[in-house]
């Protein structure tokens, strides 16, 4: 019985992210030795496909930024690590995107992120301001548009070197079968991670179909 | 014995799932036009609530009362009644006031992005949900925005006690009630962290309490703690709206 409860409770705790598998993973906020480009380069980008055929439907899609990830270096001498995301092969009349990175232990690359069309001109901006936490991805959601090719997310020098603790509650339970009767056992977690900002971590974007008025 | 597996995975999964969200409606400002936004009067508790997450019965409530239906558990209310019994007291006298604070607070945020905000009044101050029939706002403002505060004040989980506020947000078109914008922000969300569906602010950490007596005998650091979940909460919103 003891041995039914203490696994129910680690199985919902490691569902639940409070138990991290792997240790902390070290924060780089230094890319000054890196050869970065002057411009997004978009010929590698991820292919994002997504051919919704109910409206449930949703993709996402991870990249993993590292030391062989490309990095851009602005007029003013500032540098970040991005990652592109090929935006072509969603199709729809109103899909939404959710752009940003993922927490990993121990750190998050800061995101910024940009929407590129088929020239590699600009077409949307989204700056520190307008990421906001969902779970735990800090992303930006906006609706796609003709004429979006590519979303890059790329780390925010202005914030890399820093940090951010995050708290996380989690509430959740499990029903434990007693004999013919089942009893409710609570199950509550409370942590407190510290993220170390860094050019490198996961970029993630997600699609999914706009919900229509007033969808439950 | 292999039906009561069966019914134990299920009733996991129930619980899991009490975890409320929303389906989100990003917010095109530049597609929807939007200058003027008629803002309904907040929905918002009266007062705030300090539940436990891991007391069973708060639970239970927590998660809906599905489970509690499903296992015909009585939901006792004493606890939590006499908890909230103890915030009242100590935040008696002081001149905290979370609905005004949240209410004022949208506003000029709101029109620090350039909206121009009228309050339309609106059913139920605490009202849960949202109105389902608007007041017409043809003529008045280019859209409804109707916000529900649906719990705010301490609650409590893995032994720690810090503040909490759930709102739920719609904007919609007056011109013809498109939903333009529509999401739930959530200071301290209770579930899991790879959820990714609607907005949630991890709390701010200074604001933590073992007991929660210990929150009570600190009534200005617990009036700080809910005016920081007020005001992430408003930032939040807004931030939604550029």
């Amino acid at each position: 019985m003891i041995g039914r409860i203490v696994s129910l409770v680690m199985i919902v705790a490691v569902l639940s992210g409070c138990v991290s598998p792997i240790g902390p993973l070290p924060a780089e906020t230094d890319i000054s030795g890196r050869v970065c480009a002057d411009r997004y380069l978009l010929s590698n980008a991820r292919a994002v496909v997504f051919d919704p055929q109910g409206s449930s439907e949703t993709v996402s899609v991870d990249v993993a930024i590292g030391p062989n990830s490309p990095c851009f270096q602005a007029a003013d001498g500032t540098r970040r690590t991005y990652a592109v995301f090929d935006v072509s092969g969603i199709v729809g009349q109103d899909v939404t995107l959710v752009a940003g990175s993922r927490v990993e232990p121990g750190r998050l690359l800061p995101p910024t992120a940009l929407v590129l069309d088929h020239g590699g001109d600009a077409l949307l901006e989204f700056g520190a301001g307008r990421f906001l936490f969902r779970g735990d991805h800090l992303s930006v959601s906006f609706r796609a548009r003709a004429g979006f090719r590519y979303v890059v997310v790329a780390s925010d020098p202005d914030r890399v070197g820093g940090q951010f603790t995050k708290v996380d509650s989690m509430v959740s339970g499990a029903v434990i079968p007693i004999g013919p009767a089942v009893t409710y056992v609570p199950v509550s977690a409370d942590t407190t991670n510290t993220l170390h900002y860094s050019h490198y971590g996961v970029a993630r974007l997600r699609a999914f179909v706009t919900p229509v008025a007033g969808e439950q | 014995m292999r039906y009561k597996q069966l019914s134990l995975v299920v009733l996991v999964g129930l619980v899991m799932a009490g975890c409320v969200t929303v389906p989100e409606v990003a917010y095109d400002r530049e597609a929807s036009s939007v200058q003027t936004i008629a803002l309904l009067q907040p929905g918002f508790p009266d007062k705030p609530t300090a539940f436990d997450g891991a007391g069973t019965q708060d639970a239970m409530g927590a998660a809906g009362g599905l489970i509690g239906s499903l296992i015909g558990a009585a939901i006792d209310a004493s606890t939590l009644a006499r908890r909230e019994g103890k915030l009242d007291t100590a935040l008696e006298g002081t001149e905290f006031n979370a609905r005004n604070q949240f209410v004022d607070s949208l506003v000029v945020k709101l029109e620090e992005q350039g909206y121009s905000v009228q309050i339309l009044s609106a059913g139920d101050a605490a009202r849960t949900e949202h109105e389902s029939e608007p007041p017409a706002a043809i003529g008045v403002a280019d859209a409804v925005f109707d916000v529900v505060t649906t719990s705010y004040g301490f609650a409590s989980t893995g032994g720690q006690w810090r503040p909490h506020m759930y709102t739920k947000v719609i904007l919609k078109s007056s011109k013809d009630q498109t939903v333009l914008m529509q999401n739930l922000v959530n200071y301290n969300p209770f579930y899991m962290a790879s959820q990714d569906a609607n907005v949630s602010i991890p709390p701010d950490p200074q604001y933590s309490w073992p007991k929660f007596d210990d929150v009570v005998a600190q009534p200005d650091v617990a009036i700080a703690a809910m005016e920081e979940a007020v005001s992430k909460s408003v930032d939040a919103i807004v931030t939604l709206l550029k």
